[in-house]
């Protein structure tokens, strides 16, 4: 058995097995979710798959829904630019300075540890109900990027940077030629997880906060109000599919980082 | 260049200077029309509704009064920030009555103008459910050996259920995580929605509206009780009240006459059948925190909801002992002591 897979997995690109793979683990969760619908046999926990397609597909056609989920994708992209942003300054700051790294370590262990839930309801009384889950996304995300970007320049080759100040190269040139290439494509790649994250905790910050015209706000309103358990189950898996594919598109933008590498263009 | 630098420099301070004045001297009071502004924060739900009447400019105050009303309806769980502080944002509020009993009994900042809503919160079960029945003062005891989902188990709807139990002599036990449920008492369960009811197969639930009449109306739950009739009286148990700042009593009664006359006729306006509804959850709305879901929709706003929502402004001095004996009532099941002095009390 193992021979024969073996030698499959010789004869099957890489590609095409990780998608072969990536489908049987989507049909295991599907059978999953098809023994607990008949196991729990309650519609009120766990509704059927046909129900829930049935409300994504209402939900699809429903002019409120769009206009909740482009306003949550764009408190998610602002949470995420505005904590990749810091991170990327206070990571660079930290590079170049031991005391500013000291500083902000111990400051980004605390974010790290804080409880997600307890910063919305704290944050809901400084802020708003809109602004809220910006904050907390971001406030989350933060640590987890600054860390991968204090780990990709902690990667820079130290003797290719002393070489090249020895050969007089501007720092200017270091920047592009060597820490750029050397960092970007390890940063980018961690991107797509990175921003899948930040939509997971901006709709939990929504649903918390019961923003207006959200997903979040539409998840706490399906099961609060409607009791559309579906249409709650519905809206869970428009975040999943859309995290999934945000996290795959996003972490193919480490491609463009191999004109640099080895001087390919 | 340095010359021109410092000169930008100076006269982007001055500007900034000279706005900075206007704005403070403009912030409370308008120089010119002599109007004082009033800040007016409500929870979103049936308090906010009791205020619709004025929102929408249906109602409004005369020259006399002199005022400029700004409304907020905000989050319910944050509506205590408003009241408390050393300077608290809200000139006038609504809010539960055991929150004003607890925080501001003691009449020193602010005075309870009347009772504005007398309880939305209603019992039901399963539609699926053949064997609950409905519940009234003369059967509470069916309830014994039953599980209770209750909405807010800690909260006001919890305390008000455990009051009427407790008035009626039916022992309840409340069941959390490790707890054993019991035959000889009323079970009860938190619940965070009316959605439970159906999940975890409660015999009863305690919701409220607009949850209720939506549900009910989708055929998925039946109204058992009405926790409202349960408690007796002629209207009920109070449930949010309206409270304004001593300074503002004192520096402008007609406005506070006016206000208490306003929320009246408005009761009136809410069930009247020439008023749109559009118009009223418009007009919460258009008041709503930034980003606030509002609790009552163009889905599931209707006349049966607002009556259900007991929207009915009844004056301090009228329902002053109703008030007193309820937060007794409260304080045999919570523990918390209400200091509520007769000066709190308007006109009492």
């Amino acid at each position: 058995m193992e021979k024969t897979v073996a030698k499959a997995r010789r004869k099957i690109p890489d590609r095409a097995y990780n998608f072969i793979f990536g489908l049987v683990a989507i049909v295991i969760m599907w059978v999953v979710w098809i023994i607990a619908y008949y196991a729990e046999g309650n519609d009120y926990v766990i509704p059927s798959f046909a129900s829930t397609m049935s409300a994504m597909g209402t939900l699809f056609a429903t002019k409120s829904f769009w206009t909740a989920f482009g306003n949550t994708m764009l408190r998610t992209l602002y949470a995420f630019l505005g904590s990749f942003a810091l991170a990327a300054v206070f990571a660079v700051l930290s590079s170049a300075s031991k005391t500013v790294s000291a500083i902000v370590g111990p400051i980004v262990s605390v974010l790290r540890s804080i409880p997600t839930m307890a910063i919305i309801l704290i944050l809901l009384l400084w802020t708003s109900h809109a602004t809220a889950p910006i904050l907390v996304g971001g406030l989350v995300t933060f640590p987890m990027v600054y860390s991968q970007m204090m780990a990709s320049f902690g990667d820079v080759d130290r003797k290719l940077v002393d070489m090249a100040k020895v050969y007089g190269v501007s720092r200017t040139q270091r920047v592009f030629k060597i820490y750029v290439p050397e960092t970007l494509p390890n940063i980018l790649s961690q991107t797509g997880a990175g921003f899948s994250l930040t939509l997971k905790v901006v709709v939990s910050g929504e649903i918390m906060s019961n923003t207006y015209r959200s997903i979040g706000g539409m998840m706490q309103q399906a099961r609060s109000l409607y009791i559309d358990i579906p249409q709650l189950f519905a809206l869970t898996l428009v975040t999943v599919i859309v995290g999934f594919i945000m996290e795959f598109s996003l972490a193919q933008l480490r491609h463009i980082c191999r004109k640099w590498k080895g001087g390919k263009t | 260049m340095k010359k021109k630098l410092v000169t930008i420099i100076t006269c982007i301070a001055m500007a900034m200077a000279v706005s900075v004045f206007f704005a403070a001297c403009g912030s409370k009071e308008d120089e010119n029309s002599g109007a004082t502004t009033v800040e007016f924060y409500m929870p979103d739900g049936a308090p906010a509704l009791s205020a619709a009447y004025l929102m929408s400019g249906e109602g409004s105050f005369s020259e006399n009064a002199n005022v400029k009303v700004n409304y907020n309806v905000v989050d319910s769980s944050l509506i205590n920030t408003y009241v408390t502080g050393s300077s608290p944002k809200a000139d006038v509020c609504i809010l539960p009555v055991n929150a004003a009993g607890q925080l501001l009994g003691s009449g020193e900042t602010y005075t309870l103008l009347g009772t504005v809503t007398h309880g939305n919160l209603f019992l039901v079960s399963a539609a699926t459910d053949t064997g609950a029945v409905d519940i009234t003062s003369d059967n509470l005891d069916a309830l014994v050996g039953k599980d209770v989902g209750v909405l807010n188990l800690s909260a006001v709807p919890g305390m008000t259920f455990e009051v009427i139990l407790n008035d009626a002599e039916i022992p309840f036990n409340i069941v959390d995580n490790d707890g054993e449920r019991s035959d000889e008492a009323v079970n009860l369960y938190a619940m965070s929605g009316p959605g439970e009811v159906l999940a975890y197969g409660y015999d009863y639930g305690v919701v409220a509206e607009p949850a209720m009449s939506l549900q009910v109306a989708s055929g998925n739950l039946v109204q058992r009780g009405s926790l409202q009739e349960l408690y007796g009286g002629e209207s009920g148990y109070p449930q949010a009240v309206m409270v304004a700042k001593n300074s503002l009593i004192e520096s402008d009664p007609t406005f506070i006459d006016e206000l208490v006359a306003a929320m009246k006729e408005g009761s009136e306006w809410l069930l009247a059948d020439t008023t749109d509804m559009s118009v009223v959850y418009k007009a919460v709305e258009d008041n709503l925190a930034s980003g606030l879901s509002p609790t009552f929709t163009e889905a599931n706003l209707s006349t049966t909801v607002i009556e259900n929502c007991a929207i009915n402004f009844v004056d301090a001095a009228d329902c002053k002992d109703e008030i007193k004996t309820f937060l007794d009532k409260y304080t045999v099941v919570n523990g918390v002591e209400y200091t509520l002095t007769d000066g709190f009390f308007y006109g009492a």
